[in-house]
């Protein structure tokens, strides 16, 4: 007789699958009793109540929120005394430079993807690769994060490392193709991050499903000596400025 | 949380007007607050960080135009704002930033219990068992568990929230839960 799995269990407990009836488990005591303590525990948990928030909370987060809504975003440092018109200038002739380079020495493109290309200025497409890249930098801090996280004392002398390693498999597919956009757009030090951050990924992936203690802490200290979390993050952010800054200037010409 | 509200919302964000996102501040505070609490376990960090979710969800509000659930898009920028705060001060657990000034743990008894020594007593130690298991998640674990148990939301939002795929939403909340199973298994006694 194959039992219902822990995780048929905990779905079934939480709703998170259509409730389909269940022959076996309408019929066996142990997967019943299983479904009774998993559903003890959740109603234990639903006890921890967080406390009530201050009556007056919307007032107090708006008080203190008014008078920083009207601070400009932090803005990067220019590093040269370039009008920013000129940068954008320069970048979009260096990516059709590279665009066209590149077309001589690469298969031609898929006709659809020519006319996308025709109909895009560079300068969008820039834009569009630096949103993509900082979103893709958002989800790859927090998977790094998740695996820095340190291991409690209480768990399994084994852990499960099997969601991290899907998740990293998916980060190397894009990855590779933004490392290749960034390099062709010019973003040298996005492109520069992105070829790092690609063998921290590929160790991830390529880990054991299952690591004991001591491997998750080698993992863990290879992680922080390659000091990548701290470069996405201030790559993330850097992004995100520049992002921000682009919009607004877009704004304050009114081509928003 | 419907639909209609949902749009009503986004359209309000959109707008950028400030007096209209006070209306957001009014509708969507206190259920910050709820899962930024039950991100930190600390009152104080809870608060700060509603603040800075609206701040964060102010100065980006250009890039959400395009995104079509505005609850899914404010909570997942609680759940980075929470998420970068944890990673800032990871080493402490839960239990010990439950705020108290008596340096102990706040006392709460169950619905209908009279509050006798004894089952005062138990019930604290119900709350510090809970509070340990759910300390002994990762950040994402523990906001994955939260989105799900506490605030109800679908896998697909949960998903949205935290920049998983379905799967690894799934995964990430059947991880959290055997954590919890495993910590709190003394207490229930179940095992397989």
């Amino acid at each position: 007789m194959k039992h219902s799995s822990e995780r048929e269990l905990i779905a079934r407990a939480m709703g998170m699958d259509a409730a389909a009836p269940d022959p076996h488990l309408e019929q066996c005591a142990a997967c019943q009793k299983q479904l009774r303590d998993i559903g003890q525990m959740l109603r234990q948990l639903s006890s921890w109540e967080a406390p009530e928030p201050p009556a007056n909370l919307p007032d107090r987060v708006w008080h203190g929120l008014a008078t920083r809504l009207e601070e400009p975003p932090r803005r990067p440092r220019r590093w040269l005394p370039i009008p920013a018109g000129v940068i954008w200038a320069t970048a979009a002739i260096l990516l059709a430079a590279g665009s066209y380079w590149m077309g001589r020495w690469q298969r031609p493109a898929p006709p659809a993807a020519s006319r996308m290309a025709v109909l895009t200025p560079p300068t969008t497409r820039t834009q569009v690769l630096l949103v993509v890249v900082q979103a893709h930098l958002d989800r790859t801090q927090v998977l790094l994060l998740d695996l820095a996280h340190p291991l409690p004392v209480a768990d399994a002398h084994q852990v499960n490392l099997s969601s991290e390693q899907q998740w990293a498999r998916e980060l190397i597919a894009s990855n590779r193709l933004y490392e290749q956009g960034a390099d062709a757009a010019g973003q040298d030090a996005t492109a520069h991050l992105l070829a790092e951050l690609e063998p921290v990924l590929l160790q991830i992936a390529h880990s054991p499903a299952e690591v004991t203690r001591q491997q998750w802490r080698e993992l863990q200290d290879r992680i922080a000596a390659s000091g990548i979390l701290f470069k996405v993050r201030v790559a993330d952010q850097t992004l995100q400025t520049r992002i921000h800054s682009q919009v607004d200037s877009k704004e304050q010409k009114g081509t928003l | 949380m419907t639909k209609v509200e949902d749009e009503s919302d986004a359209v309000t964000a959109a707008s950028g007007e400030p007096e209209a996102f006070r209306l957001l501040v009014d509708r969507y505070s206190r259920r910050l607050f709820r899962l930024a609490y039950r991100m930190t376990g600390n009152v104080q960090d809870a608060e700060d960080l509603v603040q800075e979710t609206f701040l964060r969800a102010y100065r980006s509000r250009d890039t959400f135009q395009a995104r079509a659930n505005f609850s899914t898009w404010i909570y997942r920028i609680c759940v980075n704002a929470s998420l970068d705060h944890v990673r800032k001060r990871r080493a402490q657990p839960i239990a010990e930033t439950i705020d108290d000034p008596e340096g102990g743990v706040q006392s709460e008894s169950l619905p209908g219990d009279t509050a006798t020594p004894e089952r005062l007593l138990l019930s604290q130690e119900a709350r510090r068992a809970v509070e340990a298991a759910l300390a002994s998640l990762s950040p994402v674990e523990r906001a994955a568990f939260a989105l799900r148990h506490y605030e109800q939301l679908s896998i697909s939002e949960i998903g949205a929230a935290l920049g998983l795929r379905e799967a690894a939403t799934k995964n990430t909340i059947f991880r959290g839960v055997q954590k919890l199973r495993r910590s709190l298994q003394p207490l229930h006694g179940g095992s397989r």
